[in-house]
């Protein structure tokens, strides 16, 4: 009978091992860290400004700025959690820049748009994805910079309400209160509109 | 809440409305157990609660129904090497120059936005004092020192502004979202004022006290402002 061998992978560096190797001049290290948090972070810099290419920008911006300065964050908190703080308050900023532009970006949420990167093979489906995108892009202008920052870094970064209290700097009691709040100002308005 | 939490809500006896706050954080599993069964209860016997959080429920996956689809491996591409372009020209700068203080990032956006904002914040608390101080006031002004909200152009709508207030209107969007506290000629001495680490608010360290809050510090009229190092 044959013999099996079962070789482990090597375990996944950590964060903070990647930040050594990066300081140090690996490029793999820094190549690693931007695979595992660009998505995330995209996702977040994407529902605070609705638009691709703006989202793009924020991400860059946040993943510089966010390695920059390292020295600012180290032992306060995850690197995940310092990153999305950094790319939010970029995508922020960069909306406030380009001020209503945002409104206009509600045009390219349409189906069809090749700027929407949404794709579903049934077009009614689509049309319906899209049509649900729309409104909750339209929602969430609805809710205060705080509040949106704060929901989104929870729903869409994955943020535990412990981590967007550090990545805001605001009590935990704050986050669910601004969480809840957010929710009911969302469903609100999507009630209007969709069944939920 | 989890017990490393602090608890907003005070205890409540078993037959109270958990506080509404609650509810989200029992749907986010957010709740330490005892928490989550007292809110499990609760919902049991209040169908109006119990939908509230199916709404908010739906909600979530809605949410994720439509999250974003990521951009192509072509576009991640592109991307880190623009990071890794502009992470060595901001090395390279902070090198060429011999800079001991210059830390990386800071660049010349980074520092035309804390202009930006310092200015903004300046000329809103000349027109906070243009307000509140009288015109023949003699002696120490009579201020109430208040937190002063920060609004962006989102946040308000103009309706009417008379011909001699024009050149009090302070606009633009300032890079600070707290709230500001004014202060008055000798209530604080400023120590240093530098950028905040991601660029976004300048951090003012003072005395007395460790708050790292913004301010603003005001000239009165008749009065002299002198620096940490008494120029």
């Amino acid at each position: 009978m044959g013999m099996i061998t079962v070789v482990s992978p090597p375990p996944a560096a950590s964060d903070h091992e990647l930040l050594a190797r990066h300081a140090a001049g690996d490029r793999e290290a820094l190549e690693e860290l931007f695979q595992r948090y660009r998505a995330v972070a995209y996702r977040v810099a994407y529902r605070l400004l609705g638009q691709e290419a703006d989202a793009l920008d924020a991400v860059q911006d946040g993943f510089v700025k966010a390695l920059t300065h390292l020295s600012a964050f180290q032992g306060r908190s995850s690197f995940k959690t310092w990153l999305l703080r950094v790319v939010s308050n970029a995508a922020l900023d960069l909306g406030r820049q380009r001020g209503r532009r945002e409104l206009r970006s509600l045009d390219g949420l349409v189906a069809g748009d090749p700027d929407s990167p949404l794709t579903f093979d049934d077009p009614a489906r689509r049309l319906e994805r899209a049509d649900l995108r729309q409104f909750i892009r339209e929602a969430l202008l609805s809710l205060s910079e705080v509040q949106r920052q704060t929901f989104i870094l929870h729903a869409d970064g994955g943020l535990s309400y412990r981590e967007v209290a550090e990545a805001l700097r605001i009590s935990v009691g704050t986050v669910m209160s601004r969480l809840f709040y957010a929710r009911q100002k969302l469903r609100a308005y999507l009630a209007q509109r969709i069944e939920l | 809440m989890n017990q490393d939490y602090e608890d907003p809500m005070p205890a409540r006896l078993p037959d109270q409305r958990p506080s509404i706050e609650y509810f989200a954080a029992f749907l986010d599993g957010e709740l330490s157990a005892d928490d989550w069964a007292r809110v499990q209860d609760w919902l049991a016997n209040h169908p109006e609660d119990a939908a509230l959080v199916d709404a908010h429920r739906n909600l979530v996956r809605c949410w994720r129904e439509t999250a974003p689809a990521e951009p192509s491996e072509k576009i991640w591409r592109e991307m880190l090497a623009q990071i890794e372009g502009r992470e060595l020209k901001t090395e390279d700068r902070g090198s060429r120059t011999g800079d001991r203080n210059a830390r990386p990032g800071v660049d010349a956006p980074r520092r035309r936005w804390i202009r930006v904002g310092l200015l903004g914040a300046a000329a809103a608390a000349a027109l906070i004092l243009a307000l509140l101080i009288p015109r023949r006031h003699q002696g120490p002004p009579d201020i109430d020192l208040a937190e002063l909200p920060i609004l962006s152009a989102d946040d308000v709508e103009l309706v009417s502004l008379e011909g001699n207030d024009t050149r009090l209107l302070v606009v633009g969007n300032p890079p600070v979202q707290e709230p500001l506290v004014l202060v008055a000629t000798g209530d604080v001495t400023l120590d240093s004022i530098e950028p905040d680490e991601d660029g976004f608010v300048p951090q003012a360290r003072m005395n007395p006290g460790s708050s790292a809050a913004p301010m603003i510090i005001a000239r009165l009229r008749g009065s002299e402002t002198k620096d940490s190092t008494g120029k």
